[in-house]
């Protein structure tokens, strides 16, 4: 079965371009990788994006870090000169509290995570037993026989990226995700990031630790899982999710997240991948019989080398 | 499917249990749950252990704990009136050293886990860095882009239990691997142990998630894998080797692996029960669970 190549934006006729822009209404963008490299302004994105708000597109920043707050996000996104408040930013940690917002939570939530998500329970009222360390002192033998009192309010576990993580809060997760009520979130599961000639840890890592000492799989909240759909824009996806336009640089997060749940995607250079990788997968698929769906599903509608780009055909 | 229904022993006559162990000349045990639990003797298994010694058996006792020295294990069971000397006293430290001797290893092993486990691997002479607290000295992001120190002649990273576990490891360890010449050793992968009111974790969760950030999977030394077996390189026929445990997926797992027989002891964790509910409903890996034979106590045999 032969598949189609994403069509490259950049060499859009003005007719097929208008045809495009006219199709969606919401913009919904990765950040590392589209928008910025940690903390430098990608070329142009930002004339973009303030561009795309001006002509009338509902823009959202969706990214799968939990380490800030929504505020925190917008104050980033506006040092670079992105025309956007809070309520333009959905991060993993705001769709954990609204989760358990939606369930009618009203216990209390053992965090292994940073204050991106405390603040953020905060802000729905949600209870929690607080971030930072929570080192080692004395023996394994004194852990176990004498120092920790399981908080019987407790009726939550979110994990997200901790840079204190520790073995007592592993033992701690554990212990209250061993009564099956517990609710057990993961903010995402992004393994590792590249740095410049080194890998860092990334929440998936710890998520990992404490999946296999609780014994439990968590409900995961960032891409490729569809949360954001199903509570963020739960009454928009009902509707024409068609209206919505995922832009992404990685094919096996924010790709699959769009396919997945039947949104157009355009896939930007800047970050992780590039259409090289697109072609690999489809000759991939043209070799095996299987249609291995989540290989499908990393298929972006469109690609363009930089958002930037886009630029040229918006004036 | 290439399984037997475990012949249990338990309500077999005591002239056929006095004589069972004749068929066997190598004795492989686990300790705890089998021949000890806390700090006593479970049902004079020392008198059955002391009679194999005396019949000049093979007795090998193999604990995953890395926690513990060799010298601790053996004076604690000493003191339990069990007739070990040193060369009974087996444990993934330990094994992880002979592992590494076996292979000329000659580097240095980046090491995730307890003093206990550096003092074995330097019986071993295995020079090793890492071990103890590991702090970060900066905020996390100034520590990233320039505080961390890796060493240029490391040539294994071993992961075992480390009450010290934190981001600072994590990240060497990560980075460490991404050379694939580098070994990557696991001294076990115990999950957890449970406790009234208190879930323990092990190594598993430690070696999983350097497996996750490394995207590497480590070569685990520790009962289930049969490495210990295979350097020991014994001359006995496995008909006539046995490996008694009180854990399916640990113990018993490692006799099969091992390809001798095995038994499950009652006194443990495991019971005919949970083989049982394998047997029930036996899923493709889960044959390597089944003991060939299951008994509610050593003591039984005396």
């Amino acid at each position: 079965m032969l598949r189609n190549l994403p069509k490259n934006i950049a060499e859009f006729s003005k007719v097929e371009f208008k045809k495009f822009f006219d199709s969606f209404d919401y913009v919904l963008l990765d950040c590392d990788g589209v928008l910025w490299l940690h903390n430098n302004v990608i070329d142009g994105s930002n004339t973009v994006v303030n561009r795309l708000i001006e002509l009338g597109k509902k823009i959202y920043f969706i990214t799968n870090n939990s380490t800030k707050t929504r505020d925190e996000l917008a104050e980033k996104a506006k040092t670079m000169n992105f025309n956007v408040g809070f309520d333009n930013m959905i991060s993993t940690s705001y769709l954990a509290a609204h989760y358990l917002k939606s369930l009618n939570f009203n216990k209390k939530v053992y965090i292994v995570g940073s204050t991106g998500i405390s603040r953020e329970l905060d802000a729905v009222g949600i209870k929690h037993t607080g971030v930072g360390q929570d080192p080692m002192n004395g023996s394994l033998a004194t852990l176990v026989k004498e120092q920790f009192k399981p908080d019987p309010e407790i009726g939550a576990v979110i994990v997200g990226f901790d840079e204190h993580i520790s073995f007592p809060k592993m033992m701690k997760a554990a212990t209250y995700l061993d009564k099956k009520e517990t609710i057990f979130i993961a903010t995402n599961t992004d393994e590792r990031f590249p740095m410049p000639g080194f890998v860092i840890p990334g929440t998936g890592s710890i998520v990992r630790a404490i999946e296999t000492c609780g014994e439990r799989k968590a409900i995961v909240m960032g891409k490729p899982e569809n949360w954001l759909c199903d509570i963020f824009f739960k009454e928009e996806m009902k509707k024409d999710r068609s209206r919505f336009l995922m832009v992404g640089d990685r094919l096996n997060t924010d790709i699959l997240f769009g396919k997945k749940n039947k949104l157009q995607t355009l896939l930007v250079e800047t970050g992780v991948h590039k259409i090289e990788r697109v072609k690999e997968i489809i000759e991939e698929l043209e070799n095996s019989k299987e249609q291995d769906e989540e290989l499908v599903n990393q298929i972006p509608d469109f690609y363009i080398t930089k958002l930037g780009d886009l630029l040229n055909n918006l004036d | 499917m290439n399984y037997k229904i475990p012949v249990n022993l338990s309500n077999y006559p005591k002239e056929s249990l006095q004589k069972f162990f004749d068929d066997f000349d190598v004795i492989f045990t686990d300790c705890d749950g089998v021949l000890i639990k806390e700090n006593s003797v479970i049902d004079s298994s020392n008198l059955l252990i002391n009679k194999f010694l005396e019949n000049g058996k093979k007795v090998f006792m193999v604990s995953n704990n890395n926690q513990t020295t060799r010298d601790d294990l053996l004076k604690k069971c000493q003191n339990l009136n069990f007739n070990f000397t040193i060369d009974n006293i087996f444990t993934s430290s330990s094994i992880t050293g002979m592992y590494l001797k076996s292979l000329n290893f000659n580097k240095k092993a980046y090491v995730i886990g307890s003093e206990e486990l550096g003092e074995e691997l330097t019986k071993f002479g295995i020079e090793h860095i890492g071990i103890g607290r590991d702090d970060m000295s900066d905020t996390y992001g100034e520590y990233m882009m320039n505080n961390y120190k890796l060493y240029e002649d490391v040539g294994a990273v071993i992961v075992g239990l480390d009450k010290f576990f934190n981001i600072p490891k994590m990240l060497k360890a990560m980075n460490y691997l991404k050379n694939p010449e580098i070994l990557f050793l696991a001294t076990n992968v115990d999950v957890r142990s449970e406790f009234p009111n208190l879930i323990f974790p092990d190594a598993g969760p430690i070696v999983a998630s350097i497996e996750k950030a490394s995207y590497r999977k480590a070569t685990v030394i520790g009962k289930p894998s049969s490495i210990l077996f295979d350097l020991l390189k014994l001359k006995s026929d496995k008909e006539r080797i046995l490996m008694i445990g009180d854990r399916l997926s640990v113990d018993i797992a490692f006799g099969k692996n091992s390809g001798i027989k095995t038994m499950l002891v009652e006194t443990g964790d495991d019971k005919m029960e949970n083989v049982g509910e394998i047997l029930r409903k036996i899923e493709e890996n889960e044959e390597n669970l089944i003991p060939d034979y299951v008994v509610k106590s050593l003591g039984l045999f005396l």
